[in-house]
């Protein structure tokens, strides 16, 4: 098995004063789509309890974790394998760690999305690709670039084309505060 | 090897059933499902309304559904009455029955690990009987189906149906990766009484089937 | 039963979204949006109002589908202009790079 890391993965973060996971099958949402939203919604609940403003950050943690749960869902290679999901709320960051079993072309989707998320200018990105009729593919950039999220990824190449994908989002805090 | 074909009776087997067909369309043909909406360029299919199930003991190895009304062919084939009516003309004694009254079996379903032992021929002809087609009262229904040519020939043809042909069924999205110009889509029609053999129509659900433990190669 | 909802008949050459926004892909949005980008191609040179304040939320597909949108009124030379919320994250977020895309997007925050 060969592993390899794609954007920025967090070293160490503080520990979580607040963590919920979850998991599920992806055939879960292919039967029923709104299950995605559901999940989303749930881990955010949980966690914008503890904000200021529980409102607005669990506007922003529903978005961001909606936006994840349905790329792990479409991204997913055997749909009945689980898809894991932990979010926990680490004081000036949220992080959410997302894992589950996809292959080999959908990680070549995922390295090229990674050279885009290292460019300076990510509103440039988003112009590129919608002007090139790209129709996927901007959930995680819209999370770099409107909700200043850093994105990781670990892979782990296992049997034929299976590749094992934890997909880290690290949120600031600061973003779940309406300024 | 023994299997069982039954209806689906009960809220817990229409969900295998549904799960079932859920991994293997989205799997094969990236299509979504939806009990309140579909959208066939979107490739979100809606859920049939009956399941046949296929079990060996306890697992489910193959499964189809049934369309009680809102049929495919009549929602996306672009079928329209004159179409039928003109297949019912040229069958003899086929004249009462209703055009509007059609079941359509759909989404025939073969788990991988019992691929190629002939299950999807076993299970389209059960899905051909009275028990299946009609519930209680409902009154006698033709039977409609859309599928590549060569299903209908290896799958329909090859236990005996004898399928009318309605129409080329148009382009959508969601089937571009199981149509092709070689194999193109066509709605069928089935009249019962003359199309389907006195043995698939006289069934009676459930029903046991012996399969030899050698698979098939396929052609 | 929806959790979303269009509405072009009410006020002129306006498309007002209701609920949560999560369709399955930029394809589902495309059957969702065409009375909104039928009304954009109707109003035409006069402008069209995309009313986002009560879609509460919105996935990545959606803000994609409303960019297609944008891009329409560009190819056009037409305005179009988006009236949402300031106190709702996703709306100020993607508005902003909705405007990116086409000099005559106006946006309205109430």
């Amino acid at each position: 098995m060969t592993s390899r890391t794609l954007g920025v993965v967090p070293g160490t973060l503080p520990p979580a004063l607040t963590a919920i996971e979850v998991q599920m099958s992806a055939l879960d949402m292919v039967v029923q789509w709104r299950r995605c939203g559901i999940v989303a919604d749930y881990l955010a609940d949980y966690l914008a309890l503890s904000f200021e403003q529980p409102d607005y950050a669990r506007s922003v943690l529903s978005t961001v974790a909606n936006e994840l749960v349905e790329n792990a869902v479409r991204f997913s290679a055997e749909k009945a394998r689980p898809i894991r999901i932990h979010a926990s709320h680490r004081g000036d960051v949220v992080e959410l760690v997302v894992s589950n079993l996809s292959n080999q072309r959908h990680v070549e989707g995922l390295e090229k999305l990674f050279l885009d998320l290292s460019r300076d200018d990510l509103a440039a990105v988003f112009r590129e690709r919608v002007e090139a009729g790209t129709r996927g593919g901007l959930g995680l950039l819209l999370l770099a670039k409107d909700y200043g999220a850093e994105l990781g990824a670990v892979v782990v190449s296992q049997e034929t084309d299976t590749r094992a994908v934890t997909m880290h989002v690290v949120l600031p805090a600061k973003e779940l505060v309406q300024s | 090897m023994k299997f069982r074909a039954q209806v689906a009776t009960t809220s817990a087997d229409v969900l295998r059933c549904q799960y079932l067909i859920a991994d293997i369309y989205n799997r094969e043909y990236d299509v979504m499902f939806s009990s309140d909406r579909y959208d066939l360029d979107a490739k979100i299919e809606p859920w049939p309304h009956r399941y046949l199930m296929l079990l060996e003991g306890d697992v489910l190895a193959a499964t189809l559904g049934l369309y009680l009304h809102d049929t495919y062919v009549e929602r996306f084939g672009a079928v329209v009455r004159e179409d039928f009516e003109r297949l019912l003309c040229d069958a003899a004694g086929a004249g009462h029955y209703d055009p509007t009254n059609l079941r359509e079996v759909t989404k025939i379903v073969v788990a991988p690990p019992y691929r190629g032992r002939g299950l999807a021929r076993f299970m389209v002809g059960c899905a051909h009987s009275h028990d299946f087609l009609q519930a209680g009262d409902e009154r006698a229904p033709l039977v409609v189906f859309c599928a590549k040519r060569s299903i209908a020939q290896r799958v329909h043809q090859a236990v005996g149906l004898r399928p009318r042909l309605l129409k080329p069924f148009p382009d959508y999205k969601v089937h571009e990766l199981y149509r092709s110009e070689s194999d193109p889509m066509d709605s069928y029609l089935i009249v019962p009484h003359l199309d389907i053999p006195t043995h698939w129509l006289t069934l009676k659900l459930p029903c046991e089937h012996d399969v030899s433990e050698t698979r098939e190669v396929s052609s | 039963m929806n959790e979303w909802h269009i509405d072009t008949e009410g006020k002129t050459a306006t498309a007002t979204l209701r609920g949560v926004f999560r369709l399955e892909s930029p394809e589902a949005y495309d059957t969702a949006f065409a009375p909104i980008l039928a009304g954009l191609k109707t109003a035409g040179a006069s402008g069209y109002t995309v009313n986002l304040a009560e879609a509460t939320l919105m996935n990545s597909s959606g803000i994609r589908a409303l960019a297609d949108l944008v891009m329409v009124a560009r190819r056009a030379d037409h305005p179009v202009t988006f009236v949402a919320k300031g106190s709702v994250p996703w709306q100020r977020k993607a508005l902003a790079s909705l405007e990116s895309l086409h000099s005559k997007v106006t946006v309205s925050i109430l």
